[in-house]
């Protein structure tokens, strides 16, 4: 059997309108609870979760606002969508004003229903998307900023990159010392063959826009002439690319790319998330690089300690 | 409104019947609020660009724009306002439209002093706990960067103290760090408190403050408890002190500090404000061990250095 789209509580006093909302959910796969009372919805939450309460308004004893309050109360994440056939827009205005993500008025068709419903799901799905992004996010912040180790800052970073945006892979490159190549530091989801294809010249296109501090989208690598190496990336699988600048006190030191598997654009929010994020790691970068600099001094003085006083070797 | 009195809040009234501005004026002035008034959506979208207001009252039907194009301009490009429709065309359809695009209330006329002065003070009450929390938000995404950017541990503490104090708007901070080789916490640094107050004496045995040692919680003392529970309760009095929150600076469980914040009045955290307070710990926490193991490669450095006598330097340089 499918897999149910979404689970439904169905609420209202009157057992034909639950028979028929049952029958127009269930034939398009959603999961659905009836229920004929205020307090029994409110049991059924305890011990479920749902994704959509539909109540009636009008209803004896527990009506549907306050039914909906309750229900708010128990799961504030639960989508309500009131329905009555006695609207008012007092009733409306109240609804709305607890939460509600609709009001409509009975009769319906199973049309207008389901279009609303598939709605509510889409939304719910956008917005559980965000949230796991952004708990993953706090996740990974964490965990690179736990560690001064540079290689495994790098590593770090494009792990949770894929992780988060459920890409198929980053790499993150670091500008070597003359400023003129990009160098692949860490990759993730990408063959290694793919990513010692050779170095990225900084002056091609795309390089020389992450050096302005800009991103830069190629929908797909595969044509796109901005690309330099469009037969690797055929071979590799690679549909879109979406690269933004590491930046750190405004100077770029890098860049971070994501690769998709099939050619997409990218929302708003996701190209706002990269540079959130690329922000955020430039940082734990710069200080793993720094301390490196300053281990790096450490140990070499060491060994120079070392040959001074022991120049033939016999110790 | 009386003169020389702060309003309570500003509200921008579009209606395009001049009737309408004079009782809605007349209402919410005599209730303390500023008040001006739109006869056109333009212009008043024009005036919402211009002064921030705390919230906007709009008529559904204006002759240049429908209402609806009010509510979802304001809702779109200043997220720091409040909108609220009235109309005397009330519909379940408009009610819905315009509290699906972000209208806080919708408000049919005629109504009675009364209910405007509910709708209104709901509205911003909301408004203002919408801005309040991304105010929060916004300062603690930037307290964070600073102390990520930054491995020189003097310059990270005072930035832990300072953003702490910028975040929760508390009278004061402070951080200890816990010395392994004394069993101690030892002030490391401090914000927004008097000399005399960090000079009281030796801190080392504050009673809450190793309670936060054992436990590994935060721990809340507030004044009527500062005789039991702190080493100074008089010199804390004295500083204006009435609430104390001590949070364990931890990594992975281990205790390596106590950030200490310091109220004025009682401690009163929203569960928000608690949550933000522990996140921001534990990234200053993972900071703070960042800078101090950099700092102690810095000290090696030194150490060797300053072992080698001078010539003998110049000579390992030179080969």
């Amino acid at each position: 059997m499918d897999k149910k789209r979404g689970k439904i509580l169905v609420l209202d006093d009157e057992q034909i309108v639950l028979d028929s909302l049952s029958r127009i959910l269930g034939e398009e796969n959603y999961a659905v609870t009836p229920c004929r009372a205020g307090r029994d919805a409110v049991e059924l939450l305890k011990q479920d979760r749902f994704d959509i309460l539909i109540t009636d308004l009008k209803m004896p004893g527990m009506d549907g606002l306050q039914a909906m309050e309750s229900l708010y109360e128990i799961d504030p994440d639960i989508s309500m969508i009131m329905i009555t056939a006695y609207a008012t827009v007092d009733s409306a205005v109240k609804a709305m004003r607890m939460g509600a993500v609709d009001y409509i008025r009975k009769p319906f068709t199973p049309d207008q229903l389901l279009e609303l419903v598939n709605k509510v799901m889409e939304d719910r799905k956008a917005k559980f998307e965000k949230r796991y992004r952004e708990d993953t996010f706090e996740e990974i912040k964490t965990a690179i900023s736990s560690t001064l180790n540079l290689r495994e800052v790098l590593d770090l970073i494009v792990q949770g990159v894929v992780k988060i945006m459920k890409v198929k892979g980053s790499t993150l490159s670091l500008l070597d010392k003359t400023r003129e190549n990009l160098r692949v530091l860490a990759y993730s989801g990408l063959s290694r063959e793919y990513v010692e294809k050779g170095p990225l010249e900084a002056t091609r296109s795309i390089s020389d826009t992450i050096l302005r501090g800009k991103h830069t989208w190629v929908e797909n690598a595969v044509e796109d002439p901005r690309i330099q190496y469009p037969l690797e990336a055929k071979r590799e699988g690679i549909g879109s690319i979406l690269s933004v600048p590491l930046l750190v006190r405004n100077k770029v030191i890098g860049a971070l790319r994501v690769y998709t598997s099939e050619p997409r654009a990218f929302s708003e929010e996701e190209v706002r998330f990269l540079y959130g994020f690329a922000e955020q790691v430039a940082l734990a970068i710069e200080n793993a690089k720094t301390y490196e600099d300053v281990k790096d001094d450490y140990e070499a003085l060491r060994d120079d300690l070392w040959d001074y006083f022991d120049r033939d070797g016999l110790m | 409104m009386s003169a020389g009195k702060k309003p309570k809040a500003t509200i921008l009234v579009i209606d395009d019947e001049q009737i309408v501005h004079e009782s809605v004026r007349r209402v919410l002035e005599d209730a303390g609020y500023a008040v001006d008034s739109a006869l056109r959506v333009d212009q008043a979208l024009s005036m919402v660009s211009e002064s921030s207001y705390d919230v906007v009252l709009t008529d559904l039907m204006v002759p240049d724009r429908s209402g609806m194009d009010a509510v979802e301009v304001i809702v779109r490009d200043h997220p720091d306002t409040g909108v609220v429709m009235f109309t005397g065309f009330a519909t379940v359809d408009s009610a819905i439209k315009s509290m699906k695009l972000g209208a806080l209330d919708y408000l049919p006329k005629p109504f009675t002093p009364a209910e405007l002065l509910q709708v209104v003070e709901r509205a911003l009450a909301k408004t203002i706990k919408a801005r309040r929390d991304r105010e929060i938000e916004r300062t603690y995404a930037t307290a964070e960067k600073a102390i990520k950017s930054s491995l020189d541990l003097k310059e990270l503490l005072n930035l832990i103290g300072a953003s702490v104090v910028g975040l929760l708007k508390v009278k004061g901070s402070a951080v200890f760090l816990y010395k392994k080789a004394e069993e101690a916490l030892e002030l490391a640094s401090s914000y927004g408190l008097s000399d005399e107050y960090l000079q009281k004496g030796v801190l080392l045995s504050e009673k809450s403050i190793s309670a936060v040692l054992n436990s590994v919680k935060p721990i809340v003392v507030q004044q009527e408890d500062f005789d039991k529970e702190l080493q100074y309760p008089a010199e804390a009095r004295k500083e204006g002190i009435a609430g104390i929150m001590s949070v364990p600076l931890t990594i992975n469980g281990t205790v390596i500090g106590v950030l200490r914040i310091y109220s004025a009045d009682r401690l009163s955290l929203t569960d928000e404000e608690t949550d933000l307070l522990l996140r921001f710990s534990e990234q200053a926490a993972r900071a703070l061990e960042n800078a101090m193991a950099y700092e102690r490669v810095k000290e090696d450095i030194e150490g060797i250095k300053r072992g080698i006598p001078g010539p003998v330097r110049k000579r390992i340089q030179e080969a």
